[in-house]
Parts: C-alpha cells; structure tokens; sequence
C-alpha cells in the first residue's frame, strides 16, 4: 500500500526528470504527460521492494521508455501524418538542438539524455538497458558524431 | 551546444497543476485497489483457453514429431517469453554504415564454430539469476564475493591487495595499481590506476585489427600473467561500424578447447575482455562470469539453411529494425546472455541489409545493417508465449 508521503516524494523526485526523457520521443507536452501518469500508475501497481533510490529510479525510467517504444507503435499506426503535417516550426524555434537529438535513434536519444542530461554512467545506463557497456558507448559514439553532422560541427562534450 | 540542450531541457518541468494531476491519479488508483477485486471471467476463461490450447499443441506436436520424445535423454520443451529478448545481450555487433569495406569482412570475427550443415548439438543452461526487469541480484553473497575476488586477484597476481568495502558493503578489491570490484549481474572488472598506466603503458588498440592482433601478442610475451589461459583464443570484434569515427574494438580472450563445443562455449561465456583507454593503453579487464550449473540439456542446433529457412519465412525470429531477409550479409551463432534470459541459448544471428537507409543522410555511399535472431535449437524444442 502506497502511502501518501509516498506519492509526494515520487511525483516531486520523477514528474521533471521522466517527462523530459519521455519529450524526446512524443511530440507534443499532452502526450508526455499521459505517459509520466501511465509510469506513476505503474509504479502503484507494482509491489517490488527496491534495493536504493537508484534501482527505483532505474525501474521508472525503464518503463517510461518501454511506454515509449508502445506510444510510438500505436502512434505511427495512428497518427503518423498529424504530425507529418503539423510538426513544428514552432517547436523546432523553441528547442533547437531537442529537436536534432529526437532525430537520432531510439537508443541513441535515451542515452544521449541520460548521460548528458542526467549524469548517468555508461555502466548504470547499460543496466537500465540490460545490454553491454560497450553498446551504450557505441549509441553515444554515434550519437555525438550524428549530432556534431547536423549541428555542423559544433555539439562539444567540453563545450 | 551541450550547454545548449541542458538549457533546452530545463525549460521542460512539471508545473504545479501537471504534478497534482499525477497525485490525484495515484491516489484515485490506490483507493481502488483497495476496493475487494471480482474476478473477470474472460480471464478465467482466456487462461482455460491457454491451458488447452498447449496441452492440445503438444499432444498434436508428440505426434507430428515422436522423436521429441524418443530422444535418448528427454529433453524438456524450452519455454521462451516473447518479452524476455533483448537483443543487446546477444554480442554488440548491432546495425552501422560502411563505407569501403565488404560486409562480409566488415562483421566477421574469430568464431569458433563454423555454420553447421549437419545437426550438432549444443548445451543450454537455466540462468539462474534472471531477472524480470535486469534489476540488480548479484549471485556472490559477501562472503562468496570475497572468495571471488581473491580468486582472481591471484589470476592476475596482483601484489598488496586488500578487501575493502563500499558503502552498500560490497567487497572491492585494491591494489596498488588498480582497484578490482564485483560487477553488480555477472563478473569482475579490473581497472588499473591511471598513474600506473602512465608509468607502465601497454598497448592495445590500434587502427587495424591486424595491429590489436599483435599488441595483444606482444602482451602475451611480455606480461604473460595477463591472460590467464594456456591455449589463448583471440577474437577482436569490430565494434564502430562509421567508418569515419575512431575505432573501437571489442577484445575477448577464451581458454581454446579440443571439444568445438566446449570451446565454442568458453569463446562466449568464459572470456576474459580487454577495454583501452582513450589513448589505446589497456585501461581495464573484465571477467564476465555466468552460473552454468544447472545444465538444462544438450539440443539439436537447426542447420544453417534450415535456420535461414526460418529468418525468411519470418518463423519465430526476433528483431528490433526491419530488414531485407534476402540480403544476408553475415551469419553467426551467439548465446543469448542477456539477464532477462530465461536460458542461456544458442540463436543465429543473421546481419542483413536494413530498409530504413535514412541514417546514411548525407554519405554518398555505404549501407545500413540490422540484426536479426533465430533460436538455434531445433523448433520442436521449443515454444515461444507472449
């Protein structure tokens, strides 16, 4: 049973950091939101007991990515040409180099987000992923080489 | 730029009305499963259904295939779950772009076994530490963890070592030169100090394979406590497929075996992997470490042409990226080590030429790869279940 004070921390601790990973794979702040909220239901269903505040968070960011992946399934199968249609200038204006990292892939973009954005190790991503280090460092290899071709060279680690 | 994106990041919050949205969802979701749960009888009857649709398929797969159970040693029907698979724990050759060099060249590697095209056999093990979710359930206890870690550093002969511990009490090793830990799943890394590899640098990567090849060699001469096995087998894996970036090696060291098998099973889940630092000087070792103990059995392996029949009649195959089936470019076999395993099983990997070429952008030449897997083991063996 979930308590309040419970809640509270989840939502104040994740509600930034799952919507902003989430945005880089939805196109629009309303379909984001109902993923953070379709995470924290999840995360009500669920009754694991988590070893530290990282394996909890691990958890939640594996599932807003695995809600991710379906959100994008059901959304080219549904939805493909709204966006194809009204993607946005708007938005390309507001988050310039967000929308060059959302043209990167699937992978590429999560751990380009985790690791610049969130700090995160190449070990701890490649535990959140279940896949070997040395593939993480590859997506992030060749996420930064994609990046630096479409922003002309400038995308800097030092920078 | 980074700065940029951060920048860009931050401007993206949860406001104080989205928040109270997600409280009042959670807390509406809590009081209804307090609420006393009726069953559903679609469920009751969906799981009926399910029960007889497998006792009804096996009895009609007992018949259509009796050698399934007139086998010497019965062998137990592997049970596999769509969403177990994760494709990154079969190896790190994924999709890429070349330029120049032919596929075939491009992903090939030092393989211990040829493509059969004759039933072999090959084991399959039970992973028993698997993991739902790839959550962290380390097999050493502390005590264990201990044992382990002095275990290998006496491999690696390491001098003035002590056990320490970090702050959840996982053992650690340190040394003067490096420090050795648990890693959390499956193995020991070793890492040496940087000031160490300064002082002592020994070269690893290099441009081309043939020249990792004998950097590896020269370490076998002149440090050869390294590499703890008397016949080595060396396997150097290509790993950044963009040609245009710096090279990236994936490094493995196997004890070679006179069994094809057992060496097969050595090159893959008893290695030992060599990591260089940015500056090509071997920086860290790894000792992966599966629990093969519990041995589930030894299977039929699906020829090369009948697995290949599979990929292209898209029979029970797994991918993450389409692909053109007819354009395979490179076949292996691999284990499945991924933690979510159920078992610890032989699967083709066959790398073929991907649809979407988009990546390329605005290269004027070179083509884009993805990989696609078939469970190696014959298809009466097994089933697959959503």
């Amino acid at each position: 049973m979930h308590t309040d004070d419970e809640i509270e921390r989840i939502v104040e601790t994740y509600s930034h950091t799952l919507l902003r990973l989430i945005m880089h794979h939805v196109h629009d702040l309303d379909a984001a939101q109902d993923i953070v909220q379709d995470v924290f239901i999840a995360y009500m269903k669920q009754d694991r007991a988590f070893h530290d505040r990282e394996h909890e968070k691990a958890w939640l960011l594996r599932v807003a990515i695995n809600r991710c992946k379906n959100y994008r399934k059901h959304w080219w199968q549904s939805k493909r040409s709204t966006w194809e249609d009204t993607s946005g200038e708007e938005r390309q204006s507001q988050f310039y180099v967000l929308d060059e990292v959302k043209k990167l892939s699937f992978h590429q973009r999560n751990a380009i987000y985790l690791f610049y954005y969130e700090g995160m190790s190449i070990q701890q991503i490649a535990h959140l992923f279940l896949v070997k280090e040395g593939t993480v460092g590859s997506w992030l290899h060749r996420g930064k080489a994609k990046l630096k071709e479409q922003l002309k060279g400038v995308w800097d680690d030092e920078a | 730029m980074k700065h940029e994106y951060q920048r860009e990041l931050d401007q993206i919050y949860a406001d104080e009305s989205m928040k109270q949205r997600f409280r009042l969802a959670m807390q509406t979701h809590a009081i209804e499963t307090e609420k006393p749960k009726q069953h559903k009888p679609i469920v009751s009857i969906s799981v009926c259904a399910l029960i007889i649709m497998l006792v009804f398929g096996w009895m009609i797969d007992s018949l259509v295939n009796p050698s399934s159970n007139n086998a010497e040693v019965p062998l137990a029907k592997l049970i596999l779950h769509k969403d177990e698979f994760q494709i990154g724990g079969l190896g790190s050759v994924g999709y890429g772009v070349q330029t120049s060099i032919p596929a075939s060249t491009l992903f090939s590697h030092n393989v211990p076994l040829s493509l059969p095209d004759k039933t072999v056999y090959l084991s399959v093990f039970e992973n028993v530490n698997r993991t739902e979710m790839g959550e962290v359930r380390t097999p050493y206890t502390k005590a264990k963890g201990e044992q382990v870690l002095r275990e290998y550093s006496e491999r690696l002969k390491l001098q003035d070592t002590e056990i320490l511990y970090d702050n959840d009490g996982q053992p650690y090793v340190n040394s003067l030169i490096g420090t050795m830990w648990l890693r959390d799943q499956d193995g020991v890394m070793f890492t040496f100090h940087p000031s160490y590899i300064e002082d002592h640098p020994i070269a690893l990567s290099a441009d081309s394979k043939e020249e990792v090849q004998a950097n590896i060699e020269n370490i076998q001469k002149n440090v050869p406590d390294l590499i703890p096995f008397q016949k080595p087998w060396i396997d150097i894996i290509y790993m950044d497929m963009t040609l245009q970036q710096s090279k990236q090696w994936q490094i493995q060291i196997s004890e070679t075996s006179e069994d094809p098998a057992q060496n097969f099973i050595n090159h893959q889940m008893k290695q030992m992997m060599l990591y260089a630092d940015e500056n090509g000087n071997l920086a860290s070792i790894y000792f992966p470490t599966y629990d093969l103990r519990k041995q589930v059995g030894n299977y039929p392996i699906k020829t090369y042409e009948e697995a290949k029949k599979d990929l292209q009649d898209q029979n029970n195959i797994f991918f993450q990226q389409e692909g053109n089936l007819d354009e395979i470019v490179y076949a292996e076999i691999v284990y499945h080590t991924a933690y979510r395993a159920t078992y610890y099983m032989p699967y083709y990997r066959f790398i073929v030429k991907a649809k979407d070429q988009s990546i390329l952008m605005n290269q004027k030449s070179g083509s884009v790869y993805v990989d696609y897997y078939v469970p190696a083991v014959q298809n009466q063996y097994f089933q697959i279940i959503e």
